[in-house]
């Protein structure tokens, strides 16, 4: 469908604009809007995201698109309500406790809302126990942490550890990332993906929440 | 210091800049969004700009554990830009938080003008420099914020907050730790992007620099990467370089004059070199980090002038044919090794932790048909046991095992050609070293060697080829890695004793090796005793301001006598250094001439800048300090101790003793009256003092030629009984007493 693809390739260029007159136009042509959002605005993303992981484009130009998809996706959200749209699936994500560096947590939420996920986003300095009770109460797939220096890195394996005391870790997909942190940390606290950028985290995500739904 | 009031500076200018944004966003020129992210950016800077609180606090006070001075500063763009930042991010406006976010970056950034102005001043009003600029995480523990914070009242004064992992809130805060210096001309308080780690920072500022490296007549070029010291990019470039230290800057060996160019003087550079030196351009090159291009002159000290003591005294050797006899009539402990049909040629090796020394042995006639030394290449990664033992603990095991692989398959290749021999005609190796050596060669986990209880892998007999322990392009010669005791008496040491033949004699003796760990050996057939002592490297001319290895150049001869001091070098060369006879020398001189009184303390005269001996082709005056003599104190009770000891111990006295064998190069050179004079030695085993040379190479040779060596060995690896010196009262009362310098 001719309409959808130029979504998706306004979308890529960040033209908020176009995407969402076309959005608006597509909606009144009738076009279903689940679809709209798949193969338009999320489709555009992905292309973004990857050609990002590529080192094709950089920060800015991912921005920009998801600038456009969120102006997009604000027209399409009534719509999509009232077919009952469901995302891929659900994550609550935080800067872990004592940490409050959160523009690498707010790219990484960015970058999965394009993959289609539903976000909640717990903020900075988020308590472990935050973590998995607003996970349990959204019903989350995902808990992603993320944390800049070395000195708190280790409050991931709390919320963990605290998973595992309560009994709910094999619920969640867990997620780390952050700069100090690495694939052998991940392991190490058991955390189940460590992903170096947040093109990846989106990537990863939507495939795990894809194979755990499966 | 104490009782100064926080100095708050709220009425700053606040200024972002277009270039740092479009650097920490890694917007180009040629993106296809560039237009656009550029004009948000211009249509939002007003309303960022005011959104800006700065303010700056500073205290000048003391750090509480150290009790260094210093100015403890906070600077903080206050909390609007970050809130106004998350809240684009949370509708939806990526751009527009990006933006934001680093818009609030540039303005802390640029803070730094003002603040530095305002410490400047303050500086200039208490009479102090600032030494050095700590920022965490990278200069200091996150932990160091809280101090920061406490320090400059930074929630009473702002508001501020800190979160339990040491960050301050509003976020677009930082903190700063300056050390101050008595020396109000100094001021080193710029921050130094060379030296942080973040190499992927945007806002990193340096350039690649070009380093010409002249080293007598020629010269070469080195390109220095981010980050790097000029020793590192030296090292990368693959010339061997001393860094005895391991490059923490404060060996003070790996100096280089700067000849065009700019280096900064550093603190360290400063504790090393005089202040005739740092203007005539010498630098640490391990503390080196150049910002533009620059000519470096390499130091006189090279590496290839260690020459390692091949030489060694040692019991009439049995002849090797006898032993193929022996061995045919299954009369030998040797598994074979000597039957007739298998001698040829062997390799005896002695790795050193400064030097390597070999020997090809012609088997049948037991004599050498060649002999080399050269460098262990490892000093690179540190001069003693310890610092290589960190080295291979944080991951650099393999860099280790393939540099000392690469010094033995040459070492072996040279003697080889020497003696123009192929590989057909060697049939046998050995090999002796200490058990940290061996553990390097044969890479072993070394992580237990460092700590109590000190744990080796293995100190057994290894047999094994050339092929598996060198190098895959050497045939399968059978070679041996000699046993040893314990992580700190290794096989050098059970080569040494049979090589002395301790083991065999009825009399009594001693061995000692006069290494970083001053390891020693007492008895006779009966029984024997062993032990180590943490000397340090002051012996070897480390830990000593001028002190060096034994090279051409190296102070090794010293007479004090009125106000004339006349020094003695290496093969008369230009003094460079002083190498360890020359420093045990010194200090005999010096004690002697009442320079130094019995509790080592210098005379006031010299206290300050030490006390001369020398001055080098280029100048510098070589002296001696007082710290050295203090290294010397350390080294020499822990000698004497351990010595006295063992002789405890085993129940005798120093005057039963029938020989006392010292060994490697230091014993060739050393004057044992001054050592004895300075109370190292015991007076009565000084007088049966003999130099008995590379006795760990000596005993590699017997085990090729000897049928009843490798039994000998592995009896004394089992038998040998170790005396754990650091936990023994006597050792201890000793090593104290023996710290003075006695009236003889």
């Amino acid at each position: 469908m001719a309409i959808i693809d130029e979504i998706s390739e306004f979308l890529q260029k960040g033209r908020a604009k176009n995407v969402k007159t076309l959005v608006q136009q597509a909606l009144d042509e009738g076009v279903d809007p689940q679809a709209i959002l798949n193969d338009g605005l999320l489709a555009g993303m992905m292309v973004i995201g990857g050609k990002f992981k590529r080192n094709e484009v950089f920060v800015p130009e991912v921005l920009v698109a998801a600038r456009a998809m969120n102006a997009g996706i604000a027209i399409l959200e009534p719509k999509l309500v009232e077919i009952g749209s469901k995302p891929v699936g659900k994550a609550v994500i935080g800067t872990v406790k004592g940490d409050l560096h959160d523009i690498g947590k707010n790219l990484v939420v960015m970058m999965m809302k394009g993959a289609g996920m539903e976000i909640c986003d717990l903020g900075v300095d988020v308590e472990p126990d935050t973590f998995i009770e607003k996970a349990e109460e959204i019903g989350a797939d995902i808990i992603g942490m993320s944390a800049l220096l070395t000195t708190t890195m280790p409050n991931m394996k709390t919320v963990i550890d605290r998973m595992k005391e309560k009994g709910v870790r094999d619920k969640y997909i867990v997620m780390v990332g952050g700069a100090p942190v690495n694939q052998s940390f991940a392991d190490e606290i058991g955390a189940d993906y460590y992903t170096p950028d947040a093109a990846t985290a989106a990537e990863v995500a939507r495939k795990a929440v894809l194979e755990k739904n499966a | 210091m104490e009782g100064e009031q926080v100095i708050k500076l709220t009425d700053l200018p606040v200024r972002t800049d277009r270039t740092d944004i479009l650097r920490m966003m890694e917007l180009r020129e040629d993106s296809p969004v560039y237009e656009e992210v550029l004009e948000e950016y211009e249509d939002m800077k007003e309303e960022l700009e005011a959104m800006c609180t700065p303010a700056v606090l500073i205290r000048f006070g003391t750090i509480p554990d150290s009790g260094e001075r210093a100015a403890f500063v906070l600077s903080t763009v206050g909390g609007k830009l970050g809130e106004y930042s998350t809240r684009q991010f949370q509708s939806g406006d990526c751009l527009k938080g990006m933006i934001a976010d680093s818009a609030a970056d540039s303005m802390l950034f640029h803070l730094e003008e003002p603040m530095m102005e305002a410490l400047k001043q303050e500086c200039a009003l208490r009479g102090v420099g600032i030494s050095r600029r700590m920022e965490a995480p990278v200069d200091m523990p996150m932990e160091r914020q809280k101090l920061i914070f406490e320090k400059t009242h930074a929630m009473e004064e702002l508001g501020m907050g800190l979160s339990s992992g040491y960050m301050f809130r509003p976020v677009k805060s930082q903190g700063i730790l300056f050390l101050l210096t008595e020396d109000p001309k100094v001021f080193h308080a710029q921050h130094d992007c060379s030296k942080c780690p973040r190499l992927d920072c945007p806002l990193r500022q340096e350039p690649s620099v070009h380093m010409k490296v002249r080293e007598k007549e020629t010269i070469r070029e080195i390109a220095i990467k981010q980050g790097q010291s000029v020793l590192e990019a030296l090292t990368q470039a693959d010339r061997y370089f001393e860094a005895v230290c391991g490059g923490n800057g404060h060996c003070g060996k790996c100096g280089v004059r700067l000849l065009e160019g700019n280096l900064a003087v550093t603190p360290e550079d400063r504790e090393v070199f005089s202040s005739e030196e740092l203007a005539a351009g010498w630098r640490l090159s391990c503390r080196a980090y150049p910002d533009g291009d620059l000519t470096i002159e390499l130091s006189q000290e090279r590496a290839d002038m260690y020459e390692a003591v091949i030489q060694f005294e040692g019991e009439a050797p049995m002849r090797p044919e006898s032993g193929a006899e022996m061995c045919e009539a299954g009369e030998t402990s040797c598994g074979g090794r000597m039957k007739a049909s298998a001698l040829g040629y062997g390799i005896a090796v002695d790795i050193g932790t400064t030097t390597i020394a070999m020997q090809l042995i012609d088997r049948k006639s037991g004599s050498a048909a060649a002999s080399g030394s050269r460098i262990n290449r490892q000093r690179r990664y540190g001069a003693d046991v310890i610092s290589r033992i960190q080295a291979s603990c944080d991951g650099r095991s393999g860099e280790l095992q393939q540099s000392i692989r690469e010094d033995l398959r040459a070492g072996m290749e040279d003697l080889l050609e020497k003696a123009g021999i192929s590989w057909e005609s060697v049939g046998s190796a050995a090999i002796a070293g200490n058990t940290t050596m061996i553990h390097l060669l044969m890479g072993y986990d070394c992580s237990g060697l460092g700590v109590y209880p000190f744990t080796p892998v293995n100190t057994d007999l290894i047999e094994s080829d050339l092929h598996d322990l060198v190098s895959d392009g050497l045939p399968r010669v059978p070679a041996a890695v000699l046993p040893g005791i314990s992580a700190y008496v290794g096989g050098d040491i059970v080569s040494g004793i049979v090589c002395c033949g301790m083991d065999q004699s009825e009399k009594i003796s001693v061995l000692v090796d006069l290494g970083t760990n001053g390891e020693m050996a007492l008895g006779n057939r009966e029984h024997i005793l062993s032990a180590s002592t943490a000397a340090g490297p002051a012996f070897e001319g480390g830990n000593i301001q001028w002190g060096t290895g034994s090279v051409p150049g190296a102070v090794s001869r010293v007479t004090i006598s009125g106000g004339d001091v006349s020094v003695e070098t290496i093969a008369g060369a230009a003094p460079n250094g002083i190498c360890g006879t020359g420093v045990v020398e010194t200090v005999s001189e010096l004690v002697r001439n009442e320079i130094v009184d019995e509790t080592g303390l210098l005379d006031e005269e010299y206290f300050e800048a030490g006390f001369p001996l020398a001055k080098t082709e280029d100048g510098r005056q070589i002296v001696f300090t007082q710290q050295d003599v203090r290294e010397i104190q350390l080294a020499k009770a822990a000698v004497r101790a351990g010595l006295e000891t063992l002789l405890l111990r085993f129940g005798i006295a120093a005057e039963d003793v029938d020989t006392l064998y010292i060994a490697g190069g230091f014993g060739f050179q050393l004057d044992v009256q001054k050592a004895s004079m300075i109370g190292m030695l015991p007076p009565a085993l000084a007088a049966k003092a003999k130099a008995a040379g590379n006795t760990s190479l000596g005993g590699a040779v017997r085990y090729l030629t000897d049928p009843m060596a490798c039994g000998r060995m592995e009896r004394l690896a089992r038998a040998t009984e170790e005396l754990n010196l650091s936990g023994d009262a006597d050792f201890n009362r000793i090593y104290m007493e023996q710290m003075m310098f006695a009236e003889e």
